[in-house]
């Protein structure tokens, strides 16, 4: 029994006194109008203060529709994107080995310096794609610093890194598939738009809704494309939340609020996606267990 | 079907390097800039022929910090992900073997690591800054690599778990009949068995540590600096100078992108959780 319990105790050493941090000090910051500037803030209580500030905060209310236009968007065409590639991918293609290592690259590439280096080929004076346009005689345009374009040249960039994560695992979900109900069609004379619609998709879907859960998770938490693109302007055109939470903390120094926003959103974030999660990773504790 | 339809297999593929193309031009686009000089690089009309040059490798690497931030960078991911491991991989071994995989008990715990998995890190940013520049742990790489092997750990009990779920337990009965402890047996019973999760679980927890920037940029200054912490700092730094911008990107994006290629087999499986056998 005891060499059972220590099992938990490596992952408990580094995960509890963690969490212990996260709410004492989560707490004191929630209810202090702590300013890193100003040292004798910290005592300053303010009770309900910070929470009725961010229920009436225009910039986050702003920047929580940043992140769900980014989110929704980038989602939904890494979707349709990726899935396709996977499709047209699966089966007999020249160079398909040399094709799956490079469609890697995008997106184990350092986010930093994907974002800096299409903020480089987007520069409206020297930047590549500037150029293209130029050349083809559509003239340049400074797409970071208009506020019409510049979230949507973001989510170009999320778009370019995570497509190929939807492929990769789409393609090794499509590759694992018992391949006797596309026999069957095959037999039957099923056209392609009709196996893909009745066979191939269902068959796929666990595999679909996990690949979704996890680019929505990971595309809630982006930071650092914003952070090197944009810094979250120009205005607040393209703040993201956990951009909003860093400016708030570490360029106001308003870390008791910072900290307010950084909790409300999470707990938000955790009613929306936590239940949907749990059902699809299939781990939803059942009553008849207990 | 594929001699049948002619005019769809060439569509087929044609999409598919098409979308090859989009992922790497951009890339090869960096490389090519970091070989130029300043002039050229900077250039409105791009420069198709220059003579490669490696004077910016040079400055980046030393003037720019990237060798020092390659070696913390370095160290903090391996550290983590090694710790990562360590203390993940007993978790997922209780909550599939010792206690089935569907019991009460193994569902809540790794309902816990879901949710710290799910939160956004935002969560934590502010509370973990104030205690760690307290005790001393900002300035120098030991508090991130703490923050990272939290991440590493979620990162392994999802991944070991989903391996774990289908490893015969019968294993592990024989193995305590036997008089083997359960850390034993896990290390030389279980774990030889599943080298490829590991590996995978190591891969992936390189990366993630590697690529982390939000943590990195709160906790870590000056020498203790992470790749993408330097990386950003260049914009300023050296201004306009794209080229050694660029060739900073290089270096710190070439190792990892490098190791995931050789590795490549092993992540598949790794990166959906389980969700694709």
């Amino acid at each position: 029994m005891r060499s059972r319990t220590s099992l938990v105790l490596p992952a408990a050493v580094i995960i509890i006194p963690l969490l212990i941090i996260i709410v004492v000090q989560g707490i004191q910051l929630v209810t202090h109008a702590e300013n890193l500037l100003r040292p004798d803030s910290a005592d300053q209580f303010v009770g309900w203060d910070n929470i009725l500030r961010a229920l009436g905060d225009p910039t986050l209310l702003g920047s929580i529709r940043v992140t769900l236009i980014y989110v929704a968007i980038a989602v939904t065409i890494e979707m349709v994107v990726g899935v396709s590639i996977a499709l047209a991918l699966n089966g007999r293609i020249p160079g398909k080995g040399v094709i799956r290592a490079l469609v890697l690259i995008p997106m184990v590439l350092t986010p930093v310096v994907a974002g800096l280096m299409w903020r480089l080929l987007l520069d409206p004076t020297s930047g590549f794609v500037n150029w293209m346009l130029d050349s083809v005689g559509i003239g340049s345009y400074a797409f970071l610093s208009e506020p019409a374009t510049a979230l949507g040249a973001v989510i170009l960039v999320e778009v370019w890194q995570n497509t190929p994560f939807v492929v990769i695992i789409v393609l090794a979900g499509l590759e694992s598939l018992d391949p006797s109900p596309f026999e069957a069609a095959q037999l039957d004379g099923a056209s392609a738009p009709r196996v893909l619609r009745h066979i191939t998709l269902p068959m796929l879907a666990p595999v679909l809704s996990i690949v979704v859960l996890l680019r929505v998770i990971d595309a809630v938490k982006t930071f650092a494309l914003v952070n090197t693109m944009t810094k979250g302007g120009p205005g607040t055109s393209t703040l993201a939340i956990s951009n909003y939470v860093y400016r708030l903390g570490f360029e106001t120094f308003d870390i008791g609020y910072a900290t307010t926003v950084g909790f409300m959103v999470s707990l938000a974030v955790l009613i929306v996606l936590f239940p949907v999660a749990t059902r699809l990773m299939g781990l939803r504790i059942r009553k008849a267990h207990r | 079907m594929n001699r049948s339809r002619p005019v769809l297999h060439t569509l087929r593929v044609t999409a598919v390097y098409v979308f090859v193309l989009w992922c790497i031009l951009p890339i090869l686009w960096l490389v090519s800039t970091s070989l130029k000089s300043d002039v050229e690089a900077f250039s409105r009309e791009p420069v198709w022929f220059f003579v490669p040059q490696f004077s910016n490798y040079v400055t980046a690497w030393f003037d720019g910090g990237m060798g020092q931030s390659m070696l913390v960078s370095g160290g903090v991911a391996i550290t983590s992900s090694i710790l990562g491991i360590l203390a993940g991989l007993p978790l997922a071994y209780l909550t599939t073997q010792v206690w089935p995989a569907e019991s009460v008990g193994s569902a809540r715990l790794t309902l816990g690591v879901l949710l710290l998995t799910t939160v956004p890190p935002v969560l934590s940013l502010t509370p973990f800054y104030r205690t760690f520049f307290g005790v001393g742990l900002t300035g120098n790489p030991v508090g991130l690599t703490i923050i990272h092997t939290f991440y590493a750990i979620l990162l392994a009990v999802l991944i070991f778990r989903s391996f774990l779920a289908s490893f015969p337990r019968e294993i592990r009965e024989a193995a305590m009949l036997d008089g083997l402890g359960e850390w034993r047996t896990l290390f030389q019973c279980v774990l030889p068995n599943i080298w490829g999760a590991t590996f995978a679980t190591f891969v992936l927890a390189l990366i993630q540590s590697w690529n982390e920037f939000l943590y990195a940029l709160v906790l870590t200054s000056g020498d203790s600096q992470t790749v993408p912490v330097t990386i950003a700092g260049f914009l300023s730094f050296f201004g306009t100078n794209w080229a050694r911008l660029t060739a900073a990107g290089v270096i710190g994006a070439l190792p990892i992108v490098i190791f995931a290629i050789i590795v490549r087999k092993h992540m598949a499986r790794g990166l959906s959780f389980g969700g694709v056998k």
